[in-house]
């Protein structure tokens, strides 16, 4: 190609260049904004999003009550210090106690120190496994861990027998007077009334 | 409730990314096609890379996001940058074997961030693999004192077969997998220190190299996820001023340091010297003006290492002031993105290994075109998958296919997460 003509050319496209880029570049901030509103509409709509658990106080004190319940992310640190994530504010609790993090074993509890757990009525120094279901006493506090997935089953399996499950009686002792979105009393909070009341009648078909 | 799970599900679908990539492909083509006609015939390479970029880009993007559901507005900003690079070589040097070359290493990069893609999410003893990784890092930034050569007044690259490697390139996301796994759980200084030590020591290593860009790199990435991983400000600010004593230390010591620090104050002392490239560099990015002088029609070639160091003068020269700032934009919207996915990450050592692979991109972005706008002392790094390079290429792609797999275990664990909730739902 003649100089001239490329040069003309070029000198031409490169109003193009700088256009497209400029496009592209606000396309992209468009799309990490809207990315960011939806992320946090997911936040809003399910604040349980990225939580592996729960632990809920069954024996406590006046600092802790019965019912208190801490929200277990995938890893993290319990200890009485404020950047902990589960934290338990009493002179038994270390500052960081123990770290834990979820494991397809269950919730294994690394303890800092000189800290001590038990769990299920064993006394750990190290290291521990808890399972759904299972229960860890830090101090005074005794807690119960359920996780996530396996409440889902485990639920449904305590729906049909008449097994007393322990954790419901705290709950409904406790989340009836609170407006607190609750996984296992949601019947409570709903704002359309129920066409039942009794959880066994839920998959009970042989009724009619 | 159905409804409000729908919405969750709508709210977890990412943006449309098609006009992004149509505006990508488009520029690809475009800017291409222009460069063939730059000779006196037409350059069938390039002919052939016009329509090879926006093939490859679309393949690449549809590709991958239908096996994993990775960001992908990251993956076509990535691409972008690359085609960038392949584009502006393409204008800027006489011979076609570079772009050529470039666009192979861009091949092979990809490969390698497939793989990064794959291994991220299927990898999960990191703890047990922790000091093998740093091993292997520390053996590896040794290699150049036993087969290596000097190079640009660094010994920091080693010959493997006819193949020249920076070893410490290829480490970096090695160091970040080992600093995350070190930092990970929230540990206690005490515990730190091991990992600390290896830092230490390889940027001792690096030092004695006279590779300061890479020291730099190293330990900026270092104090930045550790105050990510702790918290800890006393710390890290105190880190920082040991960095500063080891950095005056160098000064008084090395000549070398002493010389660029120099030149950065003041390189029109020796213009035909020492200042040369500085002065040709500042020279070329006010010649550019706002919009360029247009593809193929600068005189890039007047600045030493044009093709590597000081690509960001080439573009600003070719494409224009505002072109050369939409690419710093696009490294930010890099930058901001991944570190989205390292606050969404679900495990601390996914987390900060997110976090250290954008803070690597962002640093090494920094100090490349701070130092050839004369804002930073020159320190000899590349301008992350724009300039010429193989290792640096291969190994910035598969650590960006690192944070694309974290993204896609993200967006599986809330959609994941979603499915629990409506089964739950549903049994209520």
């Amino acid at each position: 190609m003649n100089n001239a003509v490329f040069s003309a050319i070029s000198t031409t496209a490169r109003h193009v260049f700088w256009v497209l880029m400029l496009l592209i570049v606000l396309r992209a901030i468009r799309i990490t904004l809207v990315d960011a509103r939806r992320a946090t509409q997911l936040r809003v709509l399910s604040p349980m999003t990225g939580l592996s658990g729960e632990l809920v106080v069954m024996e406590g004190d006046r600092r802790m009550p019965v019912g208190t319940r801490f929200t277990v992310i995938r890893e993290g640190l319990i200890g009485a210090s404020r950047y902990a994530d589960i934290r338990l504010r009493h002179p038994a609790v270390s500052r960081r106690h123990a770290v834990f993090h979820l494991t397809e074993r269950g919730l294994e509890v690394s303890m800092q120190g000189k800290a001590v757990i038990n769990t299920d009525g064993r006394r750990h120094v190290h290291e521990a496994v808890i399972k759904d279901g299972g229960t860890i006493a830090i101090g005074p506090i005794r807690m119960m861990l359920i996780l996530t997935e396996a409440t889902a089953m485990q639920q449904l399996s305590r729906m049909r027998t008449d097994e007393p499950d322990p954790l419901f009686d705290v709950l409904t002792a406790v989340g009836e007077d609170r407006r607190r979105r609750d996984v296992f009393h949601r019947e409570q909070i709903r704002h359309e009334p129920l066409e039942w009341d009794v959880p066994t009648n839920l998959f009970g078909d042989d009724d009619e | 409730m159905n409804r409000k799970i729908q919405r969750m599900r709508q709210a977890l679908r990412r943006s449309n990314t098609r006009l992004l990539l149509t505006a990508v492909m488009l520029f690809q083509f475009t800017s291409m096609l222009l460069t063939a006609f730059r000779g006196s015939g037409i350059s069938l390479q390039c002919v052939a890379l016009a329509f090879a970029l926006p093939a490859v880009t679309f393949v690449t993007v549809t590709g991958l996001s239908k096996i994993w559901p990775i960001d992908r507005a990251i993956l076509i900003l990535v691409l972008l940058l690359l085609s960038v690079g392949i584009i502006t070589l393409s204008a800027i040097t006489k011979s076609e074997i570079t772009p050529r070359t470039q666009a192979v290493y861009s091949l092979g990069g990809l490969g390698a961030m497939t793989f990064g893609i794959w291994f991220v999410q299927n990898w999960r003893g990191w703890k047990k693999w922790q000091w093998w990784l740093a091993g292997l890092c520390v053996l590896a930034l040794f290699a150049p004192w036993v087969i290596g050569r000097w190079h640009y007044g660094a010994r920091n690259w080693i010959q493997l077969g006819g193949i020249s490697v920076q070893p410490s390139e290829f480490m970096k996301p090695v160091m970040i997998a080992v600093l995350a796994a070190g930092f990970s759980n929230r540990p206690r200084f005490l515990k730190t220190l091991p990992t600390i030590a290896f830092a230490a020591v390889c940027c001792g290593i690096l030092l004695s190299q006279r590779d300061l860009g890479a020291v730099l790199l190293y330990f900026l990435t270092t104090v930045f996820m550790f105050y990510a991983a702790t918290s800890n400000g006393a710390l890290t600010i105190a880190g920082l001023g040991m960095g500063c004593v080891a950095a005056v230390l160098a000064y008084r010591a090395l000549p070398y340091v002493q010389d660029r620090i120099a030149i950065w104050i003041n390189p029109w002392t020796d213009p035909q010297d020492r200042g040369y490239q500085l002065v040709q560099s500042l020279i070329a990015i006010g010649s550019g003006g706002m919009f360029g002088m247009g593809l193929g029609l600068g005189s890039p070639r007047n600045v030493p290492l044009y093709h590597s160091d000081f690509i960001f003068a080439s573009v600003a020269e070719e494409f224009g002031l505002i072109f050369a700032v939409c690419l710093l934009a696009v490294y930010v919207l890099i930058i901001l993105r991944g570190l989205i996915v390292a606050m969404n990450a679900r495990t601390s050592f996914h987390s900060l290994a997110a976090f250290g692979i954008v803070v690597l991109l962002g640093l090494q972005t920094m100090l490349i075109v701070g130092g050839n706008t004369k804002l930073l002392p020159l320190t000899g790094v590349t301008m992350p998958l724009v300039s010429y390079g193989g290792s640096s290429m291969v190994s910035t792609l598969f650590s960006m296919g690192i944070l694309l797999g974290i993204s896609a275990g993200n967006a599986r664990d809330e959609a994941r997460d979603i499915d629990i909730l409506e089964t739950r739902e549903d049994m209520l």
